[in-house]
């Protein structure tokens, strides 16, 4: 055989390159369905979500996940896939949505009533559940990684926690019935680091290559 | 940085054709492995030399290589430089087939003077015939490769004349030349 026989067979193999794409797709489809399901057939959506949909709270919320899942995916494609640009400046989406709704929180309230905003109703059962409806998007996600082979399994690792805190978030948020951005910030925070340490803890070991 | 090692223009040439050829450009991986192919060439007739390998098993070399820089493509780091890279494996190639074969003897010096003008004068047809290789692939993974490569046909002429799908043209093609790279590994030259 000549080596240039070789070269335009391989040239013509293009599924390395593509496979990561493919799993990373499904892997984002198997994320959405397992919080989703999570969601409608065991944790149930608010009750007062007629009331609550007339407030910008209830929205900010969603705002908030979803862009945090955006700038993941994104942060992780770059990773995966040699030639894209990380584009870090996106980061200042959900920063800044966040920050606006916390700052807005807290001044059209009284300070007071800031420590009852903060500790909430349902401050255990947020970051049980949201963890709890993170874990298999997680878990997805870095399966989906491994076969990419990123630069640093870390910070692929971590990256992912964070897209799956957004998904698990996203959804939580149809449940949950807290309106305060003090609670927002604090609880479901702690639930993204979990989830951001959990999937650094795992990532550095599974996708290690 | 990695003090004192500067970036040779060819290896940023190879750099820009991969991060293209990853994200499917078919024409800059045909350059980028032509251009590689005639670097490795180079490499391996003098580690043939080192490792007292016959030169005829250079191509082979060449060629082992190539399939596993293919197969290997995604764990190339895009923040380090990909000579490194590409010289690792080639080494590793090397040191592979040096050992299966356990030839230590020293190859005639009238030999190693060859080597320059020798380069590219066969621009590589490799003794070790894939052909025979090919035999011990699974039929599907067999056909495909065959058919793509003989007939230089694309995935989807070839998904016509397999009486199959393009997708699964583009699996089979895949797998079996990831078998082959197996294959060569196990078979000793």
């Amino acid at each position: 055989m000549k080596t240039a026989d070789l070269i335009n067979l391989l040239a013509k193999d293009q599924m390395a390159a593509q496979l990561s794409g493919i799993w990373f797709r499904r892997a984002m489809c198997a994320a959405t369905a397992s919080a989703a399901f999570l969601l409608l057939c065991f944790i149930g959506v608010r009750e007062d979500i007629a009331q609550a949909t007339g407030t910008w709270k209830f929205f900010v919320k969603f705002l908030v996940e979803f862009s945090i899942s955006a700038c993941a995916v994104m942060a992780l494609r770059a990773d995966v896939h040699p030639g894209t640009s990380s584009r870090r400046w996106i980061w200042a989406a959900p920063a800044l949505i966040g920050t606006t709704a916390l700052v807005l929180n807290c001044s059209e309230t009284p300070i007071s009533s800031w420590r009852t905003q903060w500790l909430g109703h349902t401050a255990g059962s947020c970051v049980g559940l949201m963890l709890a409806m993170g874990l298999l998007p997680l878990l997805a996600i870095l399966l989906a990684m491994k076969r990419g082979a990123p630069r640093s399994p870390g910070r692929a690792g971590a990256v992912s926690g964070l897209l799956a805190s957004g998904i698990s978030g996203f959804f939580y948020a149809f449940h949950c019935p807290e309106n305060s951005y003090l609670f927002v910030a604090s609880w479901y925070g702690l639930a993204t680091l979990l989830l951001v340490a959990i999937g650094w803890a795992i990532g550095r070991r599974m996708l290690r290559w | 940085m990695n003090g004192g090692v500067t970036l040779s223009e060819q290896e940023c040439a190879w750099s820009s054709l991969m991060q293209r050829a990853m994200s499917g450009d078919e024409v800059a991986y045909r350059h980028f492995l032509e251009s590689v192919s005639h670097s490795l060439r180079r490499m391996v007739r003098r580690g043939c030399v080192q490792h007292g390998l016959p030169l005829d098993s250079a191509e082979d070399l060449v060629q082992e290589t190539l399939l596993s820089l293919h197969l290997k493509r995604g764990s190339w780091d895009k923040s380090r430089p990909i000579g490194p890279w590409i010289y690792a494996i080639a080494r590793n190639k090397l040191i592979d087939v040096a050992r299966r074969r356990r030839i230590h003897a020293p190859i005639p010096l009238e030999e190693i003077g060859e080597i320059q003008g020798s380069e590219d004068a066969d621009a590589g047809a490799s003794r070790l015939d894939i052909e025979r290789l090919l035999k011990r692939v699974k039929p599907v993974q067999r056909q495909a490769i065959i058919t793509v490569w003989l007939e230089g046909a694309s995935a989807r002429e070839a998904a016509g004349i397999l009486g199959t799908t393009e997708g699964a043209v583009r699996v089979a093609l895949h797998r079996g030349l990831k078998s082959l790279s197996d294959l060569l590994r196990s078979d000793s030259l």
